[in-house]
């Protein structure tokens, strides 16, 4: 049976229900109300951002659901990215930040942990003033704080 | 199946039946654990953030963010648990106030679970002290130690093959000397006749109001057939001028013939505990010392040349002395705060005093002890309960193997088992025996430690018979704690059983367990346990420089302990063992036993506090890849002589002789003068190594000038290991690499 999602900018998605249940929000939602053909708003969510949550959703119709322990111990956390979710996370940093806060709004746990694995990505491998560049971070130390910063990167920087 | 269209909207579903506003909290029921985490995390962060930039995070926590630090707070923290490689959570942590805050205690911990996956079991934020700091430190540390201090990129195998250096399991940490320090004051009179020599590893004592710490060792000299003793004894951050020099005379004036004729019969004296008090007198710190004599005949199994360690093996006497010296060294300028506090400057360091002096020794001369352990502490009278100066002794009784224990006043009066000498300060020790004395059972022990001084455990010790079974005990209440097992050994003797024809209503080995070679380990004896905590903390100032030779900067409370035994085979297999003993546990099992002896005080305490191995790691043989400290070259040992492909013509067979534990490196003197560090978070669980399979060998560091400079003892001091060797001692820090190598 297919739900309609409405986007914040009042546009309207007709998605299989398998797939817009990978957002537990939503399939909490389904949940509450039962058989119902009423539209979801998701008022958080523009047009342009749910096409992309759809297209990611609908490729992983078929994953197995993830396990919270396996994810949650560090050990076992790998920051691989997969091909095809590496190509759909090339989008402008604007795009990309929509989309983690979509995932999160909409509790899509394997598309909020692609989009933060995309971000650790970027950053990896920058200095400081390079991150703060890529990521338009203000740097807002206290001049005694970069002098305690300073010490520390005496030992930590550039290996 | 994806459709759009602009038509119209409907009621909106949360105005009648959803019972969670979309755009409210997103919180479900199916939260998992992570977000468990994450809000933990970021209920810690948020006390911590600056209020600039917590003002800034939640401006923009709902509109569309234009940089990275208007994302919501959780959404960060999970960004930034995608970093694991610690040089960039430290630049993403400098790139302003929010993301700073966010890198906190938390965040450290688990970078240092990632490094160290297999070690790291159980370890929690508050297992150190100090916060963030400390814990920057220790994954920074670990990192860099790993990076600068693996062995050479790539050599050759035995094999001939070319082992690089992204071979996980070829890199391994190496003791390198050249990055050493070496101790070999004036004092110790190497170029004159008369040649001290360095027995034992020095022992440490820290005040803990003043976090000041001194250190001695013992020292011998060979001369018309007999042997003087002295004790130097030095401020570790100064160990160029030591504080005093204490002859034997200090405790031989009061001795008596007899006492004298006992302590020369004996080869090797090592000093086994100091303890320095706060009571001064005429400006002097009051110290005791415990110096324990006998003889290193357990060595056994060193050919000629091999080495000649003076190590303790067994003991039947031991000095006790008091003495009061001078805290400040006579050639340094005090500083600022040494004036303040002192504005007469000493022109000359005075004597040490000498105080009172204890002899005790076992009841007869056939009566000899293994174990190192003597302990003076602070502690109840058992009858009395008056709070006193005390001191305990253990050891393995060489007749019986049982382990045996004495605690009494330390200059106080002597306890009933003792009887006295002719001479009056001269004690024989009458032992008890550590044991359920209703059952009168007892552990047949072939080893033993005592929990870390100055731990909320220091009244435990951990006892291990040759098969690896072992007891943790409360020594001062006399109760038992726990019971070790090593796990697979109860399923090896399921099969021995089996293949004698007695059969049990036991289910069948499951497929995935890993089959064990019985037949290759049953020989093996445990020959050696140690006890420390899981994470070994910064010592000194961490935020400022490190100080190899400063002690941890306060006396640890909290943490997991790892309990690490080793054990060799008839050839030259041999095995390393490890056990996780939570802190929380092991507190709940001693109230839990101390409490029913407050209910109960007739019966004896069964505890059933049975702790498995967490680790069993077994080799078939030792090898080794060594490096002398000033060699060119790389030389191949092995104990593996069929192979024709190494490069060099010498081969020789290595024995680890002891070893100790610094946080999940275990670092062991090895035959022919050797020093090899293994990385046990490498040695995996049920890691069978006993089928053929060649391992990279261990990296081994040979001293090079050993003929007239011999490897004596090794000893942690702070962050720093110290090589005790005959003449002069070298400090190589762990944490060394942090300083002077910024790039």
């Amino acid at each position: 049976m297919p739900v309609i999602l409405v986007s914040s900018d009042a546009q309207e998605f007709k998605v299989d229900k398998e797939v817009a249940e990978r957002s537990i929000l939503i399939k909490n939602m389904l949940e509450d109300v039962g058989e119902s053909d009423s539209p979801i708003p998701l008022p958080n969510v523009t047009a342009a951002v749910l096409t992309k949550v759809i297209e990611y959703c609908e490729h992983h119709r078929n994953d197995p659901v993830q396990v919270p322990d396996e994810t949650d111990d560090p050990r076992k956390r790998s920051n691989d990215i997969e091909e095809w979710d590496m190509k759909f996370m090339q989008v402008d940093q604007e795009m990309l930040f929509e989309i983690i806060l979509a995932a999160n709004y909409l509790d899509i746990k394997p598309l909020l942990d692609v989009g933060c694995k995309t971000v650790a990505n970027i950053i990896k491998g920058k200095t400081p003033e390079e991150i703060r560049k890529a990521f338009n971070i203000v740097n807002d130390f206290t001049p005694e704080e970069e002098a305690q910063i300073k010490k520390e990167n005496e030992w930590a920087e550039d290996r | 199946m994806i459709s759009s269209s602009n038509s119209c909207l409907k009621r909106p579903l949360y105005q009648s039946q959803c019972s969670s506003p979309p755009d409210g909290p997103r919180v479900t029921d199916q939260e998992s654990t992570f977000r468990t985490i994450v809000r933990a995390s970021t209920e810690n962060v948020v006390q911590n953030i600056p209020e600039r930039a917590n003002i800034r995070s939640s401006k923009r926590h709902c509109s569309r963010p234009k940089s990275l630090d208007g994302l919501p707070l959780e959404i960060n923290l999970m960004i930034l648990s995608k970093l694991t490689h610690p040089p960039d959570v430290v630049r993403f942590s400098h790139t302003c106030s929010l993301f700073r805050a966010m890198a906190n205690a938390r965040v450290w911990c688990r970078l240092y679970k990632i490094l160290v996956p297999h070690w790291s079991t159980g370890v929690e934020v508050q297992h150190v002290q100090g916060g963030v700091d400390v814990w920057r430190r220790i994954v920074m540390d670990d990192y860099m130690r790993k990076k600068l201090h693996w062995a050479p990129k790539s050599f050759e195998s035995e094999f001939g093959m070319f082992i690089h250096d992204d071979d996980e399991a070829a890199r391994q940490l190496r003791i390198n000397l050249d990055d050493a320090i070496t101790v070999r004051p004036q004092y110790l009179d190497v170029a004159s006749e008369v040649k001290w020599r360095n027995m034992g590893p020095p022992v440490s004592s820290t005040f803990s109001e003043t976090k000041s710490t001194i250190t001695a060792y013992v020292q011998a000299l060979y001369h018309n057939g007999r042997t003087d003793y002295r004790i130097v004894m030095f401020n570790p951050s100064q160990h160029e001028t030591p504080l005093a020099i204490i002859p034997s005379e200090f405790w031989t004036q009061s001795a008596g013939q007899s006492d004298q004729e006992t302590q020369d019969s004996f080869s090797v004296a090592q000093l086994m505990d100091i303890k320095q008090y706060p009571d001064q007198r005429d400006e002097r710190i009051r110290v005791v010392l415990v110096i324990a004599f006998g003889d290193n005949n357990g060595i056994e199994r060193l050919e000629d040349g091999e080495g000649q360690m003076n190590i303790l093996d067994t003991w039947a006497l031991v000095r006790v002395v008091e003495l009061f010296v001078c805290p400040t060294s006579p050639f340094t300028a005090p500083s600022d705060v040494a004036l303040a506090a002192s504005p007469r400057l000493i022109p000359d360091r005075p004597n040490a005093h000498r105080g009172r002096v204890r002899t005790f020794q076992t009841e007869s001369p056939q009566e000899v002890l293994r174990g190192r352990a003597i302990k003076v502490y602070t502690g109840p009278d058992p009858v009395t309960k008056e709070i006193q100066e005390r001191i305990a002794f253990f050891g393995i009784r060489s007749t019986t193997s049982q382990t045996v224990l004495l605690t009494n006043a330390l200059f106080g009066a002597p306890k009933k088992q003792m009887s006295n000498s002719p001479n009056a300060d001269t004690f024989k020790i009458k032992f008890e025996v550590l044991g359920d004395s209703t059952a009168g059972r007892s552990l047949e022990t072939s080893c033993l430690a005592l929990f870390p001084p100055q731990s909320d455990f220091e009244n435990l010790i951990v006892i291990m018979d040759n098969q690896g079974q072992g007891e943790i005990w409360d020594w001062m209440n006399i109760k038992k704690v726990a019971t070790l097992e090593i796990a697979g050994v109860e399923r090896r003797q399921k099969q021995d059983q089996a293949m004698y024809g007695i059969h049990q209503q036991d289910p069948p080995l499951q497929q995935d367990q890993p089959q064990e070679s019985p037949n290759r380990r049953k020989d093996l004896y445990y020959w050696g346990i140690q006890v420390n905590f899981a994470v070994e903390e910064p010592a000194g100032d961490v935020g400022g420089t490190p100080k190899p030779l400063v002690m941890a900067h306060g006396f640890r409370k909290h943490g997991d302990f790892r309990l690490v035994a080793l054990a060799d085979g008839q050839d030259r297999e041999w095995e390393t063992t490890w056990w996780h003993i939570s802190e929380q546990e092991l507190r709940k099992a001693l109230e839990q036993v101390l409490d029913q002896d407050n209910n109960s005080s007739t019966f004896p305490v069964q505890t059933s506090w049975t702790i498995r191995s967490n680790s069993r790691h077994f080799e078939t043989s030792t090898l080794g890849t060594t490096r002398t400290p000033t060699a060119l070259s790389l030389t191949l040992f092995s104990t593996d002589c069929e192979s024709n492909a190494r490069p060099t013509s010498e081969e020789y067979d290595l024995l680890f002789v002891a070893y100790l534990v610094w946080d999940h490196f275990r670092i062991s003197l090895t035959s022919r003068f050797g020093l090899c560090i293994v990385d046990m978070d490498k040695e995996v669980e049920g890691d069978v190594l006993d089928d053929g399979i060649k391992r990279p060998p261990q990296y081994v560091t040979v001293l090079d000038n050993a003929a007239e400079d011999g490897l004596v003892d090794i000893a942690t001091l702070g962050d720093s290991l110290l090589i005790t060797r005959r003449f002069s001692h070298v400090i190589w820090p762990f944490r060394q690499l942090l300083q002077g190598e910024a790039p």
